[in-house]
């Protein structure tokens, strides 16, 4: 579940315990049965202002972390394709574009 | 900025309304954002007001899109951009090609500030988002260029204070982009924007410009279609609103990907098109758009002169120059261009 936080645009990631972080690394899973309703219940955070734009986001089966199945989320969840040194892909993170 | 202070080169000198107009903006924006992360707005509401001045949020962050009008900045406005980039973003900014700068990690609650530090040096991001008429481009040479004809900048300024807040054109069916040369040789790609214009001197010696409509790049790239071979420079404004009558009343507001004035355009034929605009401006009471000379000559005097006097001496050690040193000739031959005569720049 993925969304950009109101008061700075960042890219956040629903985790465990309600909590938006910024890796999807550390992103809850959710299975296809129930999105819907974790969507529904995520878009609370809109309410809250804590976030805007709540969407779910398809992951790849193939791999054994949270890696999007698109290439427009992998470079969202990475930072931008033309600045490495900027996003998550700057602090190390394993979730690049392919 | 002081106003009426010493003109910079290149760029419009605003008067006192103008800067007071910048700084009424970003106060009235810092309301609206405050507003939004009180709850009072929603983000169905916000989106609108935040588009107005010029920020987008984008795949990875907030972005905000700064107006360089005509493509000409001063030292002063150059280092405040700088400080923003370093202050509220991330070291950098990103030219773009229709003359803006846009800032990719600006946070919503510093926007604000932001803008209020650009209204400082007489900038702003005033319609540089929305379905309104875009920051007005030009050539980066005008004012200097041998080959002009007139100076453009003064035309896209006026076309600027014609269109800012113009109620009739804040809600068009997209965005609408005009760029101007102020020389037969096109250096503004006026083929691909919605209404391109490009000066070319009359059969009396009168200038005018050739317009062209329709042209874009985007997903659907089109070359604009010749509406005119050469419209007198006094009918400038009325034709350029017959123009965007016609695109609102006949432009696709169903379709996002529909709506540019170059689906219009080929979908009625560049003659259809061409008849409504006519119709249209046939129809406009002309005298209404007549600018004073006096009016227009204001304008014009806003623009800080640059100092074109060369040593005589200069064409001999350019060539030494470039004898000398090669990177920099390959240099000057992509960029440089002969400027105007001294003579024809009066002082």
């Amino acid at each position: 579940m993925t969304a950009n936080r109101l008061r700075d645009g960042q890219v956040v990631w629903l985790a465990s315990g309600g909590r938006w972080v910024e890796g999807v690394v550390a992103a809850e899973v959710f299975d296809n049965g129930i999105i819907d309703e974790a969507i529904a219940r995520a878009s609370m955070f809109e309410e809250k202002r804590v976030v805007l734009g709540v969407y779910g986001v398809e992951l790849d089966p193939a791999h054994p972390c949270a890696v999007p199945v698109t290439e427009r989320e992998r470079i969202r969840a990475a930072g931008p394709s033309v600045r490495p040194d900027l996003g998550q892909q700057a602090k190390g993170a394993t979730i690049h574009a392919s | 900025m002081q106003a009426d202070a010493i003109l910079p080169v290149g760029t419009y000198g605003y008067h006192q309304v103008d800067l007071a107009f910048l700084n009424e903006r970003a106060a009235q924006f810092r309301d609206q954002v405050a507003r939004r992360l009180s709850g009072d707005l929603s983000e169905d509401e916000f989106k609108p007001l935040r588009l107005m001045n010029g920020l987008y949020l984008q795949l990875h962050a907030y972005m905000l899109r700064v107006a360089i009008p005509y493509g000409v900045l001063s030292a002063a406005q150059l280092h405040r951009l700088a400080r923003i980039a370093r202050v509220y973003d991330r070291g950098y900014g990103h030219f773009t090609t229709r003359q803006n700068i846009q800032f990719n990690w600006i946070k919503l609650e510093e926007a604000p500030d932001v803008l209020a530090e650009l209204a400082e040096v007489g900038m702003h991001a005033i319609q540089t988002s929305g379905n309104c008429i875009r920051n007005i481009t030009s050539d980066e040479f005008a004012g200097a260029a041998a080959d002009e004809l007139v100076d453009p900048r003064v035309h896209a300024e006026i076309l600027r204070q014609w269109s800012t807040l113009h109620p009739e054109f804040s809600f068009l069916p997209r965005k609408f982009k005009f760029a101007i040369s102020g020389s037969p040789h096109d250096r503004v790609a006026a083929r691909f924007h919605d209404i391109g214009l490009i000066a070319k001197p009359g059969a009396d010696g009168a200038v005018g410009f050739e317009v062209f409509a329709g042209g874009g790049l985007g997903r659907t790239p089109a070359i604009g279609m010749r509406l005119r071979e050469w419209l007198p420079e006094h009918e400038l404004l009325a034709y350029m609103e017959a123009i965007l009558r016609v695109y609102n009343a006949y432009g696709r507001r169903d379709n996002l990907y529909k709506a540019r004035l170059k689906i219009l355009v080929q979908a009625l034929g560049r003659d259809a098109f061409a008849e409504k605009v006519e119709a249209e401006f046939a129809a406009i009471p002309k005298e209404r758009y007549w600018l004073d000379l006096e009016i227009v000559d204001a304008i014009r005097a806003r623009f800080g002169k640059p100092h074109l006097d060369a040593p005589v001496d200069a064409p001999v050690k350019l060539t030494e120059h470039r004898r000398r040193d090669l990177p920099s000739t390959s240099w000057s031959r992509r960029t440089a261009i002969p400027i105007a005569r001294p003579a024809t720049f009066p002082s």
